[in-house]
């Protein structure tokens, strides 16, 4: 019988749900079963890697944080090997949702949104490229609504219109400080970063500089505008290499790697073409490099990379 | 295709409803954590709304023991160590989770550490930037409490 792009069969007896998921998809089930394989095992990988990074930062729940660790690694390990890497999706599913009720209410936003696409990796049954296909329309879903509700977001609550929410990070934090030095003036920076923000009434955080403001509203516009383009066939591409250029800017100003990483594997898979297994190589580097950093071996500390 | 990536016999069960109510999930959430925000005062930042670096808020909280010459500060590094971690683990929790956080615990560990404070108050103070003027807005509650038990009606706030 005839297949649409996700697997499911044709229009006539489509549900709902094969709709809705054919909207992201467009491969051929063998191909999408591909691709979500090398995205499974960036996603366990990372998630083993940032496990063991959460250690140093809470000695005193190693009792816990170290077997969750462990039981990750195994997981990264199996997902390598051919008839293991569902189970060890579940797996790893397993202890991320255990750190998620850890760390909750605390949790940060990437540890969920890798809990999502663990749960869309665990989900299909191996050797079931219907499901593959579903999983990886479910992924690129996830993608393209976290960009969009992140723009939607700033929209709701209106600190990026006339850019007061950047001007109050450039006083607050040395890393948007640094990053907006080209754009502000020292005074300026200096006079955001003598604003006591727990005081009432302090302000205000708007800075007088037509290209801060028209950088803040870039931010929420592009935020908006690239999902419909992921979601769109022809546009595809373009929202991905847009995507990852918003995300290479957003590392310039917030030095977000753990997300980054997550985001771009995510992006990546609207590209045509296995880039997640070719990007692996990379962020295997990143990784053994913020582990030997933790473990005091190589110079830096993940903490600051915010790989956590 | 290997033989792993076999299409399934036709008898499996589809699970694209599955992977699609994920995807509608990821959708809506986001809708009701705006909506959290507004009615409880949850961390935009927290619970997975995706409002990460999207505006400021921070949350005070101080325990206040009421005298006849009004409210003075309780010295929370006399308390005992596991009381205090009692009303950090509260600070961490409110800020994150909003008025779904109640202080009572924080309060009955208090008073059970010190009973001869018996009339307590806690102040919790939100500060979040206002786009309308960009200076940081506050609202402050004044919660009593009597003998580690909270009094019914919501003090008004004070200066």
């Amino acid at each position: 019988m005839p297949k649409t792009p996700h697997g499911a069969s044709r229009a006539d007896d489509r549900t709902w749900a094969d709709r809705l998921l054919a909207v992201a998809g467009g491969e051929a089930p063998d191909v999408a079963a591909t691709r979500v394989d090398d995205f499974r095992r960036f996603l366990v990988l990372y998630g083993a890697v940032r496990s063991w990074l959460w250690l140093p930062l809470a000695p005193d729940s190693s009792g816990l944080l170290a077997p969750l660790a462990l039981c990750h690694t195994v997981a990264a390990a199996m997902v390598f090997v051919p008839r293991g890497a569902e189970w060890a999706a579940r797996g790893a599913l397993a202890v991320v949702l255990g750190q998620v009720v850890w760390s909750f209410p605390l949790a940060a936003n990437h540890l969920y949104l890798e809990l999502v696409c663990l749960v869309l990796v665990a989900l299909p049954r191996p050797g079931d490229a219907r499901d593959a296909a579903a999983a990886l329309s479910g992924l690129r879903w996830t993608a393209a609504l976290v960009l969009f509700h992140t723009g939607l977001q700033k929209v709701f609550y209106g600190a990026y219109f006339r850019g007061d929410f950047l001007a109050l990070m450039a006083g607050a934090d040395e890393r948007f400080g640094r990053a907006f030095r080209f754009v502000l003036p020292g005074a300026e920076l200096e006079r955001l970063a003598g604003l006591d923000r727990s005081r009432t009434g302090a302000g205000p955080f708007r800075v007088d500089s037509p290209i801060f403001v028209v950088a803040s509203n870039a931010v929420w516009i592009a935020e908006l505008c690239l999902p419909v383009l992921l979601l769109s066939r022809r546009g595809r591409v373009w929202g991905a290499l847009g995507g990852v250029g918003l995300m290479v800017g957003i590392q310039v100003v917030a030095l977000e790697i753990g997300f980054a990483l997550l985001f771009v594997n995510l992006l990546l898979l609207f590209l045509p073409g296995r880039w997640n297994a070719r990007a692996l190589p990379f962020t295997l580097v990143i990784f053994v490099w913020a582990l030997g950093a933790a473990a005091g071996w190589l110079p830096g500390q993940p903490v600051d990379w915010n790989l956590l | 295709m290997s033989a792993r990536r076999k299409e399934p016999p036709s008898r499996r069960a589809n699970r694209a409803p599955l992977f699609a109510a994920i995807v509608v999930i990821v959708a809506l959430w986001p809708f009701v954590h705006r909506g959290l925000v507004l009615s409880h005062d949850i961390d935009p930042w927290r619970l997975g709304g995706f409002a990460m670096y999207t505006t400021y808020q921070r949350t005070i909280v101080g325990f206040f023991e009421v005298t006849g010459a009004g409210l003075r500060v309780v010295q929370e590094g006399e308390l005992p160590e596991p009381v205090r971690e009692v009303l950090t683990r509260f600070r961490i929790r409110r800020s994150a989770l909003g008025t779904w956080e109640s202080p009572d615990e924080a309060v009955r560990a208090l008073h059970a550490a010190r009973p001869e404070l018996e009339h307590l108050v806690v102040a919790i103070q939100r500060l979040w930037l206002d786009p309308a003027t960009a200076h940081i807005a506050s609202e402050k509650k004044l919660l009593p409490y009597v003998a580690g038990t909270p009094l019914d009606a919501e003090a008004p706030p004070g200066p």
